[in-house]
């Protein structure tokens, strides 16, 4: 596949558009900002509210040179705990144990979903509605509870990132678990199959494609679920913590770099899943490369978050 | 009972409501007897609490089996409702049994008499977070959600420009957003609305694209042989055929909608809201009162959840999901 | 041949330090109430001379965002923690098992600040209708009591649904709410004070109401544990008790603050300034971190040396002042009963610094 995909024209326009128009913005937004600071008496290095506009030390929209300057700030020293990457390694890792942990947990729900009934008459309605608990409430106590029986440092944040990762996970492997057609279904019990091999030999294997698009949706999950936990408890590392403290300090450039940073974060941890993805079920791409995708019916590549 | 396809003896029946009513029974006589002590229980008593769950758990469990097939919604919704009982019930017995301080969990029963006491803010609160916060920028979300995807959907220009950046967006963690737009635009509850819309926008985008274009190409050329208008296609086939799918991202949305809103609040509130109202207490150890705010929230969310999935099976109940 | 003894010098000492490193330094994890600044100078001070160290103490020093010192250190991710009082007391009254053990600041630097040009002359009677911003966190204490004292309801009040007063929550910069969105902000005399005069409203535009000359006199920062550190028989595996660690924590921290107070000026140049990132700079026209802290660590050594300081009791938490503390909160309403005897121990202190608390006049 060396030809050039037919988007990155169109992309690269768009991504053009967007900055050109960000240096008018970024003025429109600061020069006020600017002139009120220029009216206090600030102490800035310049004389007009157009120059300041690119150097207020609380932006509103921080100017290109500004980013960049913060991004060198805070990507280096790589290992310096106040730096980016050993924060954003922090919380791809608790990330990717929460949702580890959440695979566990939701195949644990949705084979109860799938092979019981009264499984799911009785905790269904719960697992819906855990979702809707704020999980910003709920992390502290957690934290300050798994504390009492020493579990402490990155595990707290990634039971919760685990905790909002599951549902997607539960539901999605359910569905997958029903896929298999009845006909195959029937034939495993003309075949005597019993349970047990029949989710072996048919129904897990027939979940996986469903495992993985759940997993996309519940990577950006588990994330959300690490920062938040970073950000309401007792953290020292981490993306959360970084905002959480710069936040506090008002450092808003900082705050604008590690936002970004942390939307590359998200993009990384789901490049994996796509990855793995592809590793472990090489069959799936061959059969997305064999169907050709009928011109009316275009069909995004991505399940949607 | 119920409608049963094979009628199980009536003796077993009764032995698995035996079972729950022994197990509540024990729950209940141990938070009765335990009510004005302050000391931790005995072993022996812990043992029987744990006891008093497991019959309880097994009995529903059984019980369950015969509210499988109903198709009455309410009392479908019975195992459901005892499981929640359960727990609720047990957490009281053993937080009374080990003498957690209510500043570390609060028994079920304080939260319930906080409730009932700061209702009054608490609903105010939630009318701030709620209806100003979560529901404007929800609306704004999903409205520019679904104008982006007709757009896109028409001008293949913009799908090709626009979408991949939709769909990289939606893997973003939009808590990081948070501060900044708090920052940027005041600490009123215009800046949570903003957070919520970007929050739901960009599953809503993909979603609906996903609706419009996944349409039978039979379909299309049928209405193309009828020399159907653009607007004519998508007023019959694509936004119908989108509908579905539409719903699943609104129904997303809500949750996000709201966990959006309660973030955008720890960053600087006005005095008012639940997210507001968590981080005071949670600071000062007023559990009950988080506790309490927490129901609120989640009942919110599973109401509005709820209204959605409604609409939903209103203006799609012709969907072959529903059939 | 020199060069080869100079070799040798080097790895004699680097032996030795080894060795005292190995010398089963004790680790402690001390939680500070908010992220590294000259409000700490004390403990930096203590940790980087080496008076931890003296006592056999490795201390970490962990700084604070938005959490509760006494979540973390209850939940045993520190082991000691600094804090205010009424924090500590609301915390003990929900059953937290938090103990007092010393006490750094003898006054309180909370202050609101509102423009002159708003015209609050009297906080209780101007009051009514306005907005303050406060900070979370259990912070608001101060705040809450002041308007409870002055006979006004607040949103910070659960059972409120009317308040007089909408308190409004900032995450501690008070460019963001002052003066657009609250008549009143909550100032500390050593931080909030300054960043507002670098705002533009300095002495001349802005009036600064100490909460002690209202009355309300809550004691601040101040070093707490739990009853299950304290009762502890072996100290991770030290071969000290709990009290005994804490006692060392408490000599070398009351050392490290003298020293601070005593050269101020060195304090903030070699021990504040490297360890502390954006969080140290003031704001607007005195954002220059040096300066800002300079000034803080003068604000912060008139809290230090007055009451028991000065009569060469430091750490001492005078039992009067105590007990005007739990009067205070318990007018107030903040809290509904006095806290038990055990809520503060001077076993520690004592061991500490060889006097006995009976002996106060």
């Amino acid at each position: 596949m060396t030809r050039i995909s037919p988007q990155l024209g169109p992309m690269l326009v768009v991504a053009l558009i967007v900055l050109a128009l960000y240096w008018p913005l970024m003025y429109l937004a600061n020069i006020p900002a600017a002139q009120r600071a220029l009216d206090t008496g600030a102490a800035l290095p310049c004389k007009t509210a157009f120059e300041c506009a690119t150097q207020l030390r609380s932006p509103v929209l921080p100017s290109p040179q500004q980013l960049w300057n913060g991004f060198r700030n805070l990507m280096f020293p790589l290992n310096s705990p106040n730096a980016i990457p050993l924060n954003a390694a922090v919380t791809a890792l608790e990330t990717v144990v929460g949702l580890l942990l959440a695979a566990l947990v939701g195949f644990f729900f949705a084979i109860g979903i799938v092979a019981s009934r009264a499984f799911e008459r009785s905790l269904l309605p719960w697992i819906v509605a855990s979702q809707t608990i704020p999980v910003i409430a709920i992390a502290p106590m957690l934290v300050v509870l798994l504390g009492q029986y020493g579990v402490q440092g990155w595990i707290p944040k990634a039971i919760i990132a685990a905790y909002i990762a599951f549902f997607p996970i539960a539901i999605g492997v359910a569905k997958g678990l029903k896929s298999p057609d009845p006909l195959s279904l029937d034939l495993m019990k003309t075949y005597n199959a019993n349970n047990w091999q029949t989710y072996l030999m048919l129904r897990f294997p027939a979940s996986i494609p469903y495992l993985f698009t759940a997993f996309k949706v519940a990577m950006t999950a588990a994330l959300i679920g690490a920062i938040v936990a970073e950000i309401s408890t007792i953290s020292f590392q981490g993306i959360g913590k970084m905002l959480a403290e710069n936040s506090r300090a008002s450092d808003v450039v900082a705050m604008w770099v590690i936002m970004l940073s942390s939307a590359v974060l998200g993009i990384l941890l789901v490049a994996l899943v796509n990855w793995t993805e592809r590793l472990v079920t090489p069959w799936q791409r061959a059969k997305v490369a064999a169907t050709p995708m009928p011109k009316q019916a275009r069909v995004s590549k991505q399940e949607g978050g | 009972m119920v409608v049963q396809p094979s009628k199980p003896a009536l003796s077993r029946v009764l032995l698995d409501w035996m079972l729950l009513v022994l197990g509540f029974g024990l729950l209940l006589w141990f938070i009765a007897i335990w009510w004005n002590q302050s000391e931790p229980a005995s072993d022996a008593q812990k043992l029987l609490i744990w006891g008093g769950f497991l019959l309880a758990a097994l009995g529903i469990a059984r019980v369950a089996n015969q509210f499988v097939n109903t198709t009455n919604p309410v009392i479908g919704f019975t195992p459901a409702a005892l499981t929640l009982l359960v727990v609720v019930v047990t957490a009281e017995a053993l937080l009374r049994a080990y003498q957690v301080p209510p500043g570390l969990i609060p028994t079920p029963s304080r939260v319930l008499s906080t409730f009932f006491a700061v209702r009054d803010v608490l609903l105010q609160d939630a009318f701030q977070t709620v209806v100003l916060e979560a529901l404007v920028g929800y609306l704004i979300g999903c409205g520019l959600g679904v104008i982006t995807a007709l757009l896109v959907s028409r001008y293949v220009f913009l799908e090709r420009g626009l979408l991949p950046y939709a769909t990289v967006f939606s893997s973003i963690p939009i808590v990081a957003l948070a501060p900044v737009l708090v920052k940027m635009v005041g600490i009123d509850w215009q800046s949570k609305a903003v957070i919520v819309a970007i929050t739901v926008f960009f599953p809503v985008v993909v979603n609906t694209f996903r609706g419009l274009t996944e349409v039978s190409p039979l379909s299309l050329d049928l209405m193309r042989s009828y020399a159907a208008s653009e607007v004519q296609q998508y007023r019959w086939l694509r936004l119908p055929n989108a509908l579905p799918f539409i719903f699943n991202a609104l129904k997303l949305g809500t949750t996000l909608a709201m966990i959006g809103a309660i973030v955008g609040e720890f960053f600087g509130a006005n005095g008012q809201g639940l997210g507001f109202r968590i981080q005071i207490e949670a600071g000062r150890f007023g559990f009950d009162i988080v506790w309490s705010a927490i129901i609120v929230a989640s009942l919110i969310g599973i109401a509005w959840y709820n209204l959605v999935a409604w609409l939903e099976r209103r203006l799609t109940g012709w969907h072959v999901s529903f059939r | 041949m020199k060069k080869w003894s100079v070799l040798w010098v080097l790895a004699v000492f680097v032996l030795a330090s080894l060795a005292s490193a190995q010398q089963n330094l004790i680790k402690v994890n001390l939680q500070l109430k908010w992220f590294p600044q000259a409000q700490f100078a004390g403990f930096f001070v203590a940790k980087e001379r080496g008076f931890f160290r003296a006592q056999g103490l490795d201390v970490t020093l962990l700084p604070a965002g938005d959490q509760s010192p006494i979540q973390v250190v209850q939940s045993g991710a520190a082991d000691f923690g600094t804090t205010w009082i009424a924090d500590l007391l609301t915390a003990r009254e929900r059953g937290i098992p938090v103990v007092h053990l010393a006490q750094i600041f003898q006054r309180s630097g909370f202050t609101l600040v509102a423009l002159k040009s708003s015209n609050i002359k009297n906080l209780c009677t101007d009051m009514k209708g306005k907005s303050v911003g406060v900070w979370p966190s259990g912070n608001e204490y101060p705040a809450v009591a002041l308007f409870r004292k002055c006979g006004l309801t607040s949103s910070l009040d659960p059972r409120a649904t009317n308040p007089d007063v909408t308190a409004v929550s900032y995450p501690f910069d008070p460019s963001l709410v002052f003066p657009d969105k609250v008549q009143l902000v909550a100032a500390m005399t050593y931080n909030e004070v300054n960043q507002i005069a670098g705002l533009g409203y300095d002495e001349t535009k802005v009036d600064v109401f100490k909460l002690a000359d209202e009355g309300i006199n809550l004691l601040e920062d101040l070093i707490f544990t739990t009853e299950r550190v304290l009762n502890e028989r072996n100290f991770k595996g030290s071969g000290l008790t709990g009290r005994q660690v804490a006692a060392r924590l408490i000599r070398a921290s009351i050392q490290g603050w003298n020293w601070a107070v005593a050269n101020q000026a060195e304090t903030v140049e070699k021990y504040v300034l490297p360890v502390c990132g954006n969080t140290c700079k003031g704001s607007g026209t005195r954002a220059d971190a040096k300066g800002h802290q300079t000034w803080q660590m003068a604000e912060i050594a008139k809290l230090y040396n007055a009451g028991a300081t000065t009569k060469g009791w430091a750490g001492f938490l005078v039992p009067a002042d105590y007990q005007a503390s739990v009067r205070l909160l318990r007018e107030q309403g903040i809290l509904t009963k006095d806290p038990p005897a055990t809520t503060v121990d001077y076993g520690p202190w004592e061991a500490a610094t060889g006097k006995r608390a009976r002996d106060w006049k």
